[in-house]
């Protein structure tokens, strides 16, 4: 998970290890190969040493003379490594022997019956056991103990001088690591700054100020360029969504003249239209007024729709809020469809208290409850549809569930943008209901969701604050009363 | 020290291998008498041992298989024990001729030679004879080594074999002598040096 280390801890772990990696592999090589010298030597010395008081010993062995073994013995008195030497007879009997300072614990007598001389590493000393022979005859044993005291301290030395060489690395590979820092890092955290400071402030006129013509310079122009490119778009499309949102505002205004006129005149044809004599005929143009007057109402929907979408777009969107019953709102939304729902067979399940009074704006809230059932009768494909009502101390909720073709998880946010459908074939309309129906909540402050599994239907979830503490106040005192 | 002089010569007896070892056996208890009687025996193992500290030329044999030849002049107890060394041992991976000579008989083909007490009157005469040879001198008898013999063994006042070389001999003699063996001699006639 490298990406996640920051640039700094890279360089330095990296200048580390390039510096520290070689430095311990021929350190490592040199002071194994330096020890094994250094103890090869002291073991080759004390041999010859011992080999040297064996042959002065040789001539006052052969001719049983103790004080010139002991003066034998004395020439180890120059060198404080030697810490004692002992010449034993051929029968393992003590002759004579030397010791550095404190006699040493009486070793027991080496096994004598080798010619071979043995050196041998043990603990903190070495062991040589050095037959005396000379003119072939052997005449007893020579047994030296060596401290390995100055193998030990310049093992000691070496790695004190180790350590303080990697303290130096360290320190150079941070200096290192500091510097480059300074030329990388510290340039790209600059441009990461300026990247975070226009999304936050959604300035892109903010450019950043890397001059350099490296690769990291290369990279400041063309986040630069980028924010230019940026930039122009962003106006662009603000352009494009102003000129659209003008067009709508005027489109819809426009269409509203003559739409009302129109609306007056059919109304005026059905009530002013002369008595038909054919029974057939009468029949027959009764229809086609009905149809013409569902046609206008459809076609004023729109219009509003549009409308609402244009106030919605510009920002004005004024609520007359009043103490309202969201349950006679539902009630009288039913009896609008009542002849719809008879058409299709739909069956509509209430679940409602008596009264749910809040202070909301009357309209908007009766256009809300529209369009939910407008959608669960479209999408709900004939199953029955439940509309319930809850009602808390501070807040209202209207849920309308249908078991239709339900909403995908994917398009769940995107049906409440404007001119968006989860399905835009085989059904009608613009896209617009969700959107109004959610700006409308917004603006009294509530909530709208919704909870769908695609085949099982979808349910519509609007939360409303019920608004003045003066309201819910009148109400008890009403309810009390 | 007793117990020191009976330790070499008990070495000694070692030495001189199975004769020797039965030899021991039938040896008094007491150490005096233990160290008396093994005067001979030690000094014969010394006469033994200084060959292993003097190198001679390979010319001084006459081939490869050539005995070393030890001569004897003149009586000696020590005579049966130079005879067993001589039986039984090997002097520089050569076996041991042991020759008993008169002391006006040709010395020349000696590598070691012991000078007995009674030879006093021929003494400067064999030692003009062996001049310049490879020819170690041996004696135990005093004032032998001031006279120009090598090596004089003899008994310190402990009653332990000692021995002394003369310089002068050593010069004469056309042998390497071991240092270490003129470290351990008493040095005549000069003051004493070693011990």
């Amino acid at each position: 998970m490298t990406r996640h280390v920051s640039i700094r801890t890279k360089l330095i772990a990296l200048t580390l290890l390039g510096v520290l990696a070689p430095i311990w592999f021929v350190l490592f090589l040199v002071g194994a190969k330096e020890i094994r010298d250094i103890r090869s030597d002291m073991l080759t010395s004390s041999g010859l040493i011992a080999s040297v008081v064996a042959d002065y010993g040789a001539a006052a062995l052969a001719f049983d003379s103790r004080p010139a073994a002991e003066d034998a013995l004395q020439v180890l008195a120059e060198n404080p490594r030697f810490l004692d030497a002992t010449i034993y007879d051929n029968d393992g009997k003590l002759f004579a022997s030397y010791h550095q300072d404190v006699p040493a614990a009486r070793s027991p007598p080496p096994e004598l019956h080798d010619t071979l001389s043995r050196t041998s590493l043990e603990g903190d000393r070495i062991t040589v056991v050095q037959p005396i022979v000379q003119g072939g005859e052997r005449y007893g044993a020579l047994l030296l103990h060596t401290s390995v005291a100055p193998l030990v301290l310049r093992i000691h030395t070496y790695l004190w001088d180790l350590l303080w060489l990697i303290v130096g690395v360290i320190v150079a590979s941070l200096t290192l690591a500091w510097a480059l820092e300074r030329l990388v890092t510290r340039r790209l955290l600059r441009l990461a700054e300026v990247a975070r400071d226009i999304a936050k402030h959604e300035d892109s006129t903010v450019r950043a100020d890397d001059r350099g013509s490296d690769e990291i310079g290369l990279l400041a122009a063309a986040f630069n360029s980028m924010l230019a490119e940026l930039a122009h778009r962003q106006e662009e499309t603000r352009e494009a969504v102003r000129l659209r949102d003008e067009f709508l505002s005027v489109a819809s205004t426009e269409l509203r003249t003559p739409l009302t006129s129109l609306k007056l005149r059919v109304q005026g044809l059905i009530d002013q239209a002369p008595p038909v004599a054919n029974p057939a005929d009468a029949e027959r143009l009764r229809k086609s007024f009905e149809l013409a007057e569902r046609q206008v109402r459809r076609l004023e929907k729109l219009v509003n729709s549009l409308l609402d979408v244009a106030r919605i777009a510009v920002g004005r969107f004024p609520l007359q809020s009043e103490e309202v019953d969201l349950v006679g709102i539902v009630h009288g939304v039913i009896g609008q469809f009542s002849a719809e729902i008879g058409r299709s067979g739909v069956e509509v399940l209430l679940d409602v208290p008596v009264h749910a009074v809040g202070c909301w704006d009357p309209l908007r809230l009766e256009q809300v409850v529209v369009n939910l059932l407008s959608n669960a009768l479209k999408y709900g494909a004939g199953k029955p549809i439940e509309i319930a009502v809850h009602l808390d101390d501070d807040q209202a909720s209207l849920i309308v569930r249908d078991h239709g073709i339900g909403i995908d998880s994917a398009d769940q946010a995107r049906i409440f943008e404007r001119f968006e459908r989860a399905v835009s074939l085989n059904y009608g309309g613009l896209g617009l209901g969700l959107h109004i129906t959610r700006e409308i909540v917004h603006a009294h402050g509530g909530t709208i969701s919704v909870e769908s599994e695609p085949g099982k239907g979808a349910a519509f979830i609007v939360v409303l604050p019920r608004g003045l503490r003066a309201v819910a106040e009148a109400g008890q005192a009403w309810t009390h009363a | 020290m007793d117990g020191a002089a009976g330790i070499v010569a008990m070495r000694a007896a070692a030495r001189l291998g199975v004769a020797a070892a039965a030899f021991a056996v039938a040896l008094p208890a007491t150490p005096h008498a233990f160290a008396d009687e093994l005067e001979y025996p030690v000094k014969a193992e010394f006469i033994e041992r200084f060959t292993h500290f003097i190198e001679w030329p390979a010319s001084a044999f006459e081939g490869p298989d050539a005995p070393f030849v030890l001569c004897v002049v003149g009586e000696t107890p020590m005579a049966q024990y130079l005879q067993r060394l001589a039986e039984h041992r090997r002097i520089k991976s050569r076996q041991v001729e042991l020759r008993a000579l008169k002391p006006n008989a040709d010395l020349s083909a000696c590598h070691l030679l012991f000078i007995a007490a009674d030879a006093r009157p021929y003494l400067k005469q064999i030692l003009a004879r062996v001049e310049g040879r490879p020819i170690v001198t041996v004696a135990d008898s005093e004032g032998f080594a001031r006279a120009g013999v090598l090596i004089n063994l003899l008994l310190d006042p402990e009653g332990r074999v000692r021995f002394e070389i003369s310089p002068h001999g050593a010069r004469r003699c056309a042998l390497t002598l071991n240092a270490q063996l003129l470290k351990l001699a008493r040095l005549s006639p000069s003051t004493e040096s070693g011990r």
